[in-house]
């Protein structure tokens, strides 16, 4: 029972903090709607043995990621209206057809029974605790490389994000 | 930032030397070579398939550099960052080239690309700049969130990340077929698609094609697109190996429109960024063609012989394209190439140089192109299969309308009468762009005239398959 | 019964990733596409997750570890470019800035 509850509460969070996302009209809304949809996936994660993961999501994705967006729509402003016209005529009404169809598909392939993930692969008995220490030791032996070249890619989203948005107007005998 | 003016020239130089010496441990690789070198658990190997490769890119890279320093420095860019950043995005076609994981590819082709997001900007404050910088971004990142997706479909089939362990997974437990498979190889080729503008997902490329520096433009076309591909082919043989009838078929159609639709629009470009746009989508029809038909006959050797040796000839000979519209149109002041006329009479070299590279493009013989087109058409009809055979008359269709724009802009320079042409306008050919139209139409030519270097790769294509 | 099974969570990471792919189809602003996007990464991060417990093991956590800072990095890049745009045109519509077509 507390299973079900667990789940059900968060995803019904989730699904409903996406839509707002999609259909909200004001930027600080739609970012709102974000944080509920992450912080319940959060709790999603902490039911399926993530602890550690659970964590860094609400500290970088709740945290520093929505920060960094909600800091981005102040300076931009909330009053900007949006364009509702349509690049190709009908294309909200095409999507919106695309979009029943694939759900349609995917709540077929939910209920039939031949499409059971449970079925195809037996699922583990015994859990395994998402703890830091479990994914510090597998991050830093197996799979040491891809992390080496992850710091890479931030550096360079650092060192080019402040040159792309530094203000050349501002000091122009230092460029 | 830091440095003053004066001392930028140095980063250009120590970019240049550095990428040159990273050669070296390439060509101590290559003599060395006994048999594949596996590392990190499996997931990074070093074989020769990666090693030519590795090669291209370097030398792509190498090319795009000369390019930039004469454009890079006029006023208005960051040249270290530039640089930087170019050598990043480097980095990440290196790591996809030798890469066998899921996680190791994913973050290779995120390096290769998140760097080029930035550098689609580079323009600050040029309106068309920005608009093609946020176009791709958002198409990049989504395209990216699309091959993850695929990826943890494949993680939820199998429970590894491994490509060798997935595919083995995959073929024990007769999931080859399954539609969780097949929605995740569609992910994974969509995904792939955006980074290689294949038709449904080309709407960025002719934008940021148009609004990013010209070099980075033509890096974008050459070295991005290669990266696309080479993942693609890694994926398609290491992991969907078993469900090549299914993914052959998506590959097949997409191959056809792209050529067909790429072609169609080049024809009615006056632009020639725009006209390149294009025509670099059709060509991405040319070279997904024979992968698409191996997946269907399952005879993947000659698919990637085919795709790879058409991808390297491609890139030297588009790189050049660039070069020579830098030229001109630098010395026109227009991007109008209709307003060209005559320019190649102003400096010959140039004429000659572009010439060879549209014919080159155009696929005329003894040109490299035509050795490129000739194989991907000898793996289409040497399929022995009508689907083989029904894309390869729509690549000979398409081969002949592309030669009408190819043909155009050469009949432009040469015939048209002159009318922007100025007396005392000097032609500017810089040094370093000397040496990269040199070294292009070397390649071309050598590729065209003794195609036989290229046989070696046949036997590295199967090494590649084989492990 | 109604037990919570794997099923049940790659459904819903299914639904919220066309909910993401959605949103990104129909919305024009550049910012609100980009957090569609983060919808679609979460989705594929709750299926690593979910996988990673029903074959208790370890790899689709570090996986969701590897796209989060991935996402975190593209949050940077996205915003630094649509900070860009606004310094010029004050908005950062897609669909304003068409320029150019064809």
């Amino acid at each position: 029972m507390v299973d079900l509850i667990l789940f059900f509460i968060p995803s019904a969070l989730i699904i409903i903090g996406a839509l707002i996302v999609v259909f909200a009209k004001n930027p600080v809304h739609n970012a709102m709607g974000l944080v509920m949809t992450l912080v319940s996936i959060a709790i999603i994660y902490i039911t399926l043995n993530a602890t550690f993961v659970a964590m860094v999501q609400m500290l970088v994705y709740a945290g520093a990621v929505m920060t960094l967006f909600l800091f981005v729509i102040m300076m931009i402003g909330v009053d900007k209206k949006e364009q509702s016209s349509e690049s190709i005529k009908g294309q909200t009404f095409l999507v919106s057809g695309v979009f029943l169809i694939l759900i349609s598909i995917l709540g077929y392939v939910a209920i039939s029974s031949e499409f059971k993930w449970d079925l195809w692969f037996e699922a583990v008995e015994f859990a395994v605790e998402g703890t830091p220490q479990l994914i510090a030791g597998t991050l830093f032996t197996a799979w040491i490389f891809p992390f080496e070249i992850i710091s890479i890619l931030l550096i360079v989203a650092t060192a080019a994000a402040i040159a792309l948005a530094y203000d050349s107007k501002r000091k122009k005998n230092d460029v | 930032m830091i440095l003053p003016r004066k001392s930028k020239y140095y980063v250009a130089a120590f970019a240049l030397l550095g990428t040159l010496f990273s050669l070296a441990p390439l060509v101590i690789q290559w003599a060395n070579y006994t048999s594949p070198i596996y590392a990190f658990e499996n997931s990074f190997v070093v074989d020769k398939f990666s090693i030519i490769l590795k090669g291209l890119f370097i030398l792509i890279t190498y090319l795009t550099f000369l390019l930039s320093i004469n454009f890079i420095e006029s006023d208005k860019y960051y040249q270290g960052e530039y640089y930087y950043l170019l050598l990043s995005s480097l980095l990440g076609a290196l790591i996809v080239s030798s890469s066998r994981d899921l996680l190791t590819i994913f973050i290779g082709i995120e390096l290769a690309s998140t760097p080029m997001f930035l550098l689609s900007g580079w323009k600050k404050g040029d309106r068309k700049s920005n608009e093609g910088a946020i176009k791709f971004f958002l198409l990049g990142v989504l395209s990216a969130s699309l091959i993850l997706y695929g990826f943890s479909l494949l993680y939820g089939l199998s429970g590894k990340l491994v490509f060798s362990e997935i595919s083995s997974h995959l073929l024990s437990a007769s999931l080859a077929n399954s539609p969780v498979v097949l929605l995740s190889a569609i992910l994974v080729i969509s995904g792939i698609g955006f980074k290689i503008s294949v038709v449904p997902f080309h709407s960025w490329a002719p934008d940021t094609y148009e609004g990013a520096p010209l070099p980075v433009t033509a890096y974008l076309s050459v070295s991005s697109k290669a990266t696309g591909f080479v993942a693609l082919i890694i994926l398609l043989t290491k992991v969907f190996a078993g469900s090549g009838s299914s993914w052959g078929i998506i590959l097949v159609i997409i191959s056809g429109l792209t050529m067909t639709l790429g072609n169609l629009v080049a024809l009615q470009q006056n632009n020639p960024v725009r006209l390149l746009a294009y025509s670099s989508i059709s060509q991405a029809g040319f070279i997904l063609a024979p992968i698409a038909i191996s997946g269907i006959t399952g005879d993947y050797q000659d698919g990637i012989f085919a795709s790879v040796t058409y991808l390297i000839i491609y890139a030297f000979m588009n790189l050049g394209a660039f070069l020579s519209v830098h030229l001109f149109s630098n010395y026109a002041g227009s991007t109008n190439f209709y307003e060209w006329g005559g320019v190649a009479r102003k400096s010959p070299l140039a004429g000659v140089l572009t010439t060879v590279f549209f014919f080159s493009l155009a696929g005329i013989p003894p040109l490299g192109g035509w050795f490129a087109k000739f194989v991907v058409f000898r793996s289409l009809l040497g399929s022995a299969n009508s689907i083989g055979i029904a894309l390869g008359v729509v690549g000979a269709i398409n081969a002949v309308i592309a030669l009408v724009y190819y043909a155009r802009i050469s009949k432009v320079i040469w015939m048209d009468e002159p009318k922007s042409i100025n007396e005392e306008k000097i032609f500017q050919f810089e040094n370093p762009l000397k040496v990269v139209g040199v070294f292009t139409v070397l390649i071309t030519f050598v590729s065209g005239i003794f195609p036989g270097i290229f046989s070696y790769l046949g036997e590295v294509s199967s090494i590649f398959f084989g492990n | 019964m109604f037990e919570v099974t794997t099923d049940w969570y790659l459904t819903l990471s299914a639904i919220l990733f066309s909910i993401g792919f959605f949103g990104m189809m129909i919305r024009k602003n550049a910012l609100i596409m980009f957090m569609c996007i983060e919808l679609m990464l979460n989705a594929v991060n709750l299926t690593f997750i979910s996988a990673s417990k029903h074959f208790g093991q370890i790899d689709g956590q570090i996986a969701v570890f590897f796209v989060l800072v991935v996402a975190a990095a593209e949050v940077v890049v996205g915003l630094a470019i649509i900070v860009s745009i606004f310094r010029k045109q004050s908005s950062a519509s897609v669909d304003v800035l068409n320029v150019s077509r064809g």
